[in-house]
């Protein structure tokens, strides 16, 4: 009898080891797990990209947006596959939860959040050119006033910025200034080898308005 | 100890199980919820025609914020604007695979405005100041578009 009782007892904690093990591993990231994708695009095309694998996932897009589903266990690396094929993202998401996109480089260049400095005095050049420092010991000075923060209902964090404001004209916005580029050479001689390069080469765009050639006579 | 003396412990047993159990499966509605929401209060006016699209994006960030691979989580809104805006806007996110909202203990939101320059897709005020590309302002009216240069400190972190 002692035997049988101890066996209920051992199949009862294998049960509840068992349980305790599926709960674990339902809050660990799903590495390896198929989840989905949703990469929402920076800038709808007017043309459907065609589908594509990128980070191991199989992806077909419409105009807007991306979906794919594959496996989940690095979606920053997934973020940044898609991101070469298809450019800046508004939004990535792996099985629901936003990835940084900073991080993943998907962001269009204004709205790049990675580049991080110290604060310095705002409107200088050194604002834009600060190398990271290291962390500071104290908090540094905040530029907006105190914020608000409360405790959201989920228990999170939930914080109120300053108000962004701004008041414009109503105009649109100046023509940049255009300042002449000027360039001469006494010959210019271009010779090929015969021969078509083994891979693509990037190729480099350069756009102005006015291109003008004066020769010497 | 007799074994009906015992049968009380494997039944605490289940039920300490079955509580168990019930937690776990009301996990995943709690875990619905995100861990930082940001609610950014919005004025802006006088917008010119050529703009069509406000930003704003925040970055939360640990102690040490200097390095952008750090960071804890990020999340971006953007929406159309025409002539004006006037409104919060919310952006929710939670902590990046990997990441331990517990340490949060700064954060950085800013906005930008999108259209076109001479049919050319351009994005303004990126920099939070006045520096090119913008538009004419009001002089004297107050200007903010936060900046991701400046962290925050997150209150009570």
């Amino acid at each position: 009898m002692p035997s049988m009782l101890s066996s209920r007892r051992l199949g009862a904690a294998a049960a509840f080891a068992a349980l305790l093990a599926s709960v674990v591993n339902a809050q660990a990231a799903p590495v390896g797990a198929t989840v989905l994708f949703d990469a929402q695009l920076a800038k709808a095309t007017s043309v459907a990209h065609a589908p594509f694998k990128a980070g191991g996932v199989e992806w077909s897009c419409s105009t807007t947006h991306c979906a794919g589903k594959g496996p989940g266990g690095d979606p920053l690396a997934t973020c940044k596959a898609v991101t070469k094929q298809v450019g800046a993202l508004k939004s990535f998401t792996a099985a629901g939860r936003a990835v940084d996109l900073a991080s993943c480089g998907a962001v269009a260049p204004a709205m790049v959040a990675a580049p991080m400095k110290a604060a310095v005095p705002a409107g200088t050049a050194a604002a834009a050119a600060a190398p990271h420092p290291a962390p500071p010991a104290a908090p540094a000075p905040p530029a907006a006033p105190a914020p608000k923060k409360g405790a959201s209902a989920s228990g999170g964090v939930a914080i109120t910025t300053q108000t962004f404001t701004l008041t414009g004209t109503g105009v649109a916005a100046p023509r940049a200034a255009f300042t002449p580029m000027s360039w001469s050479a006494p010959a210019m001689t271009l010779t090929g080898t015969g021969t078509a390069p083994t891979r693509a080469a990037a190729g480099i765009a350069f756009t102005t308005d006015t291109m003008r050639l004066t020769g010497r006579p | 100890m007799s074994p009906s003396a015992r049968r009380p412990l494997i039944s605490a047993a289940a039920l300490a199980a079955a509580a168990f159990a019930a937690a776990a499966f009301a996990r995943p509605a709690a875990a619905q919820a995100k861990d930082f929401t940001i609610t950014v209060p919005v004025n802006v006016s006088g917008l010119p025609s050529n703009i069509t699209e406000m930003g704003i994006s925040c970055t939360i960030m640990p102690e040490d914020y200097g390095d952008g691979r750090n960071a804890i989580a990020g999340g971006v809104q953007r929406f159309p604007v025409s002539g004006s805006y006037s409104g919060t806007v919310t952006i929710s996110m939670n902590a990046l695979p990997g990441k331990d909202p517990a340490l949060a203990r700064w954060y950085s939101c800013t906005a930008q405005f999108y259209g076109t320059e001479r049919g050319v897709a351009a994005t303004f005020f990126a920099s939070g100041t006045t520096t090119p590309p913008v538009f004419p302002l009001v002089a004297g009216a107050p200007f903010y578009l936060g900046r991701n240069d400046r962290w925050t400190r997150i209150p009570g972190r």
